[in-house]
């Protein structure tokens, strides 16, 4: 079956293969245009140059289309390459033209294309009407060969890029709507991207709403004007209503354009980041202003007029069903229809004395198109009914300029019954509904990035995790400031030993010479000290008695003991006779001997 | 050829760029009244899975203010609704839910007491999980200056005191943390929809109940049981029960 298919398509290919290396061209009506293509069956072609189009205006092109086949006959592979070149045109003349050979280098050999004649309609007399002061006054702007987009640094001239406007009548009555359509005219190959208002446009003795354009973008159509063809689309619409009689004049505008340009200068980088070998051409474009004729509205106007003008219909009912005493109330009048809807202010109406009447709100649901404003317009009256009775909401009268009878109208509403029955609410609940009904809804609110300490974020459990390192430090440091506190005495016993051990070494001084003072008081210094320190008890304390009393008690040797008060007594006696220096020594000796042993009994661990 | 190809390339990798669309343009196309571009955005926004609670609290705030401009008093109902169900103690949404409530056809009298959820229930839906769990610290961190003071002081009433305040706040804080989470999953949260279009509530869940009333878009109601055949049981804002079988017209609350 595959096979099949393949030898039909190989029979259907076999005549390009035969036509190899032929450049053929050819013109076909496409809807008012000519599709001029040039086809050339062979691999490696370059330099390909057009014939004169001179005939004609290139709307786009040349356009380049290589394709390759590849055929498979019984396991043998062919290859055959073909590229066309695609102009679209569109005739200047209606006529007979004929179309000169292009020529194409083929592997260094160049190949001509035949020549073809064909009838032409000329495709002028569609828009050659439309003529334009713009295009008229620049008649003798620069002819440029618009071939595709326009190479960079050509000039945008008044004859490539132009906007006008036109209004939808210029003679008008007061207060009636006039649309104005801003218009651009792009040559084909002007690459226009982008217009702007240079500023928005100030419109004396009008009243102006902008129509925004169907979806943002600007749609645009072929046009023929002269012998050129030009992209035409609206860029911008108003509806006016003029508010005063006599000339007015609509003010000239200005509008920024963006046109983009090929530029083949660039490279490669440039073509990337820059969006493809092109370039932006700013040019402004001004709008001449024209005048509209405003004719004044019929004298005499009726006495209460209203100011509309257009055509529209009223009507008026209660929003509540039923009306109690003390129930806020409202009752609506519609206004629907086309005209300057958003002109007209609510009218006043004799709501009856008992109640309570606050200030019409106006409800705006009107859209702006090319025939004016139209749609509705929702006056609320509220109410708050005080007393029960029956009472009639008279009704009321809305007079308008009727532009399609050219005259004035008067509407009616239908007056409304109302029963009010007793109701049941307080006056501070009206006060509060009617503050409430007055109120508008608060600003939006910044979005936040979310608070990291939120429940069940990081910053959240952090404060948690933080909670524990502080449960133990606080248990930590008030253990530690109690045990501190509690330990003062062990403190000084601490020291006890280091404390004698300085006052011991002082009396070495002595001893030696080093030092000057009294030797045996420097001694029963060190011993005293020793003992107050050891057993927490004050130096003017210290007597036999008390020392004895407090070493049996830590249950210290009496042998000790003795040989302690012996030294502290020898010293109080040797301070007033004093010895020799060897007594000196041993009297020394002896109280380093008894401060050891004392030690050594009561800390009997610290060897 | 080339050059369109990379054209189309960076084409494409601008209008990616453009889809997210940003909180900002979102208040932006409010600010230019295009209220259902910034509908559309506010949607889209809350469309994102990884937002928390927190966050998306003032994105259904926003979204139900475009749809009361819109006049869509049902659709804000059901934002502002949102928003206080994530942050109840939010001023401006119970404010706005008020005021647009004012607007709806069906006006409730309130309820003449809370008979319906117990008080604690009511306590912990006033404040948010974040509330709840920021208290709970800061109890915990209180009740360390008080165990500090029961280890330091030396009078014995003053410690008395103190660790009698320490065990105290530890059991508040405990119960605060246990409020943040069930609120956090929602434990204690009524399920509540909105009417979105005129639906009739009936007496029973029965095919011959007999119809009570009609209820409008934007009446704002507990679903308090929903039975198999279908029939939910709604508890309206004025403390009243009906039954309703039409599930279209209710739009229910997504947190």
């Amino acid at each position: 079956m595959l096979r099949k298919i393949l030898i039909v398509l190989a029979v259907l290919l076999l005549p390009l293969q035969a036509w190899s290396q032929r450049f053929s061209a050819s013109i076909e009506d496409v809807g008012g245009y000519y599709r001029l293509s040039f086809t050339i069956n062979a691999s490696g072609v370059s330099g390909f140059t057009p014939p004169s189009l001179s005939a004609f205006e290139i709307l786009s092109g040349p356009s380049s289309y290589s394709s390759s086949n590849y055929q498979m006959i019984n396991g043998k592979t062919s290859h055959s390459e073909s590229t066309t070149y695609t102009y679209v045109l569109s005739a200047r003349k209606s006529g007979h033209v004929t179309i000169g050979p292009a020529s194409i280098s083929v592997n260094g050999r160049t190949i001509r294309s035949n020549s073809i004649s064909v009838n032409v309609q000329g495709g002028s007399s569609q828009g050659g009407n439309a003529s334009s002061h713009q295009s008229n006054r620049q008649a003798s702007a620069s002819q440029q060969a618009s071939n595709g987009v326009q190479q960079a640094g050509s000039p945008v001239t008044q004859r490539d890029l132009f906007i006008d406007v036109t209004p939808s009548r210029t003679r008008v009555k007061e207060q009636e709507a006039v649309l104005l359509t801003y218009r651009i005219h792009s040559r084909v190959g002007v690459g226009l991207s982008n217009t702007s208002l240079v500023q928005k446009p100030d419109f004396k003795g009008l009243i102006s709403q902008e129509i925004p354009l169907p979806g943002n973008q600007i749609q645009t159509n072929l046009e023929h004007r002269g012998n050129a063809t030009y992209r035409t689309g609206t860029i911008l619409q108003y509806v006016v209503f003029p508010q005063k009689s006599g000339n007015i004049v609509i003010p000239s505008i200005t509008f920024n354009c963006a046109v983009v340009q090929q530029d083949n200068t660039m490279d490669l980088a440039d073509l990337f980041f820059n969006g493809g070998g092109t370039m932006s051409v700013q040019v402004n474009r001004t709008v001449p202003q024209i005048t509209l004729h405003v004719d004044p509205l019929p004298s005499p106007r009726p006495a209460n007029f209203s100011g509309a003008v257009g055509k529209f219909s009223i009507s008026g009912k209660m929003l509540n069903p039923t009306v109690k005493t003390n129930d806020v109330a409202t009752y609506r009048i519609t206004l629907s229809g086309l005209g300057n809807l958003k002109l007209i202010t609510a009218p006043s109406i004799n709501f009856p004395k008992d109640f309570d009447t606050y200030d019409a709100k106006t409800n705006d649901n009107t859209k702006v198109s090319t025939n004016g404003l139209h749609g509705e317009l929702t006056f609320d009256y509220t109410f708050v009914p005080r007393n029960v009775g029956d009472y009639t909401i008279p009704s009321v009268s809305f007079v308008y300029f009727d532009t399609a009878t050219n005259s004035y109208q008067t509407l009616h509403t239908q007056p409304i019954h109302l029963h009010v029955a007793k109701g049941e609410r307080s006056n501070a609940d009206v006060d509060k509904q009617l503050a409430l009904l007055k109120s508008d809804i608060r600003p939006l609110h910044e979005t936040e990035t979310g608070s990291i300490f939120a429940w069940g974020e990081t910053g959240f459990w952090i404060l948690v995790a933080l909670w524990f390192i502080a449960v133990f430090a606080v248990w930590y440091f008030t253990n530690a400031w109690n045990l501190s506190r509690a330990d003062i005495v062990g403190r000084k016993q601490r020291n006890a030993g280091k404390q004698t051990m300085k006052r011991l070494r002082a009396a070495q001084g002595i001893l030696s010479g080093k030092a000057s003072g009294d030797f045996h008081a420097a001694v029963i210094n060190a011993l005293y000290g020793f003992i107050a320190d050891t057993f927490n008890i004050g130096q003017a304390d210290l007597n036999t008695e008390s020392i004895q009393a407090k070493l049996s008690e830590r249950g210290i040797d009496a042998a000790l003991t003795d040989r302690l008060l012996k030294l502290i007594e020898t010293c109080q006696y040797a301070q007033y006779a004093p010895g020799s220096s060897q007594d000196k020594q041993a009297t020394f000796d002896e109280a380093v001997s008894v401060i050891n042993s004392l030690t050594h009994e009561l800390h009997p661990s610290k060897k | 050829m080339r050059k369109s190809i990379l054209l189309i390339i960076i084409m494409s990798c601008f209008s990616l760029i453009s889809q997210a669309i940003t909180p900002t343009e979102a208040k932006q196309l409010y600010d230019q009244k295009n209220y259902t571009g910034a509908v559309a955005a506010y949607e889209q926004l809350l469309k994102d899975s990884t937002l928390t609670a927190a966050q998306q609290a003032p994105l259904y705030y926003n979204y139900a203010s475009c749809q009361y401009r819109l006049h869509n008093y049902a659709l804000a109902v059901w934002g502002y609704q949102s928003a206080l169900r994530i942050n109840p103690s939010d001023a401006d949404a119970a404010f706005n839910l008020q005021l647009t409530q004012s607007k709806l056809q069906d006006q409730f009298d309130e309820p003449s007491e809370i008979f319906f959820f117990s008080w604690t229930r009511a306590l912990i839906r006033h404040f948010s999980a974040t509330s709840w769990g920021i208290t709970a610290i800061t109890l915990l961190f209180l009740m360390l200056i008080f165990v500090t003071g029961f280890k330091l002081l030396s009078s014995i009433p003053m410690r008395k005191v103190c660790f009698a305040s320490s065990i105290a706040l530890f059991i508040v804080s405990i119960c605060c943390f246990i409020f943040a989470y069930a609120e956090a999953n929602h434990s204690f949260a009524e399920r509540q929809a909105v009417i979105m279009q005129p639906t009739k509530v009936y007496d029973a869940p029965t095919a011959s109940a007999k119809p009570l009333r009609e209820l409008h878009e934007g009446v704002l109601v507990d679903i308090t049981e929903v039975q198999s055949n279908g029939w939910k049981q709604l508890l309206l804002p004025d403390g009243s029960s009906c039954w309703s079988n039409n599930d279209a017209s209710l739009k229910d609350l997504r947190n």
